[in-house]
């Protein structure tokens, strides 16, 4: 197992340096943003996992309410986790991005402001498991608000189509972002190294829950024994 | 500094996952 982690991680290695090489060396500057797009070679995939991680957590909670079992709860909590995680680094690349190109960290744009009400959602998910001790009325209440919660996930994904917004777009036309040839090749390598990095550092932090789980069991047994 | 905020905040996740998972290993088997 140990030795299968380290090859993954092997291949994700070399595949992010090759992203990142084909996203600052090869891929050329885009006509209307010049070396700007750069920054959306490495901001696109961040947002990506973040939408995705918050659709594996949704579902991990769904999935405890239907059968209770402790290893959903673990799962979407761990997947939540790295959604605030993915979200801060969206939000903040996002706003490093629009003072280069807008000259403003921020500016209350629709994006902004929805993801933004996403990564505060997911905040209160953390600050509602901490308000509750018992264990299994904390998973299920936390299942319940993370239902409600990824309200906000296709709220920040539709934003810039439900209101006029400055946050450019994949597609050509309309004001689209035009690119072609080894920018897209760029672009599906970072995505591609975000997607690796994400399926090994899911399981780095389900793991850390699962052992912390195993020593909580162990020590409420030993005060059982003891008592 | 994109491309820093990244690596340097995925890096330092991975790296205090790994810490507290072997943490937790060792509280395990006292």
């Amino acid at each position: 197992m140990e030795f299968r982690d380290d090859v993954f991680l092997g291949i994700t290695v070399v595949v992010n340096v090759l992203a990142i090489y084909f996203a600052l060396f090869i891929a050329p500057a885009e006509v209307a943003l010049g070396e700007l797009v750069r920054v959306f070679y490495f901001h696109l995939p961040q947002a990506i996992v973040c939408y995705l991680t918050l659709v594996i957590s949704l579902v991990s909670a769904v999935l405890f309410l239907r059968t209770k079992q402790t290893k959903y709860d673990a799962m979407s909590e761990s997947a939540a986790l790295l959604g605030l995680v993915y979200g801060m680094i969206t939000l903040v690349s996002g706003a490093i991005w629009a003072n280069a190109a807008w000259g403003v960290y921020w500016n209350w744009d629709p994006r902004e402001t929805t993801t933004l009400v996403l990564w505060l959602a997911y905040v209160g998910y953390f600050f509602l498991r901490m308000s509750v001790e018992n264990p299994e009325r904390r998973a299920s209440v936390a299942a319940a608000y993370n239902v409600l919660a990824f309200l906000t996930v296709p709220l920040s994904y539709l934003s810039f189509i439900i209101w006029p917004s400055l946050h450019p777009r994949l597609a050509e036309g309309g004001g689209g972002l035009g690119l072609t040839g080894t920018m897209v090749q760029a672009l599906l390598l970072n995505i591609l190294g975000g997607l690796l990095f994400y399926v090994w550092i899911i399981r780095k932090t389900y793991g850390v829950r699962l052992t912390k789980d195993e020593l909580e069991r162990k020590l409420s047994e030993e005060v059982r024994i003891a008592g | 500094m994109v491309l820093a905020l990244v690596w340097v905040t995925l890096a330092g996740l991975s790296l205090w996952l790994i810490r507290a998972r072997s943490n937790l290993e060792s509280k395990l088997k006292d």
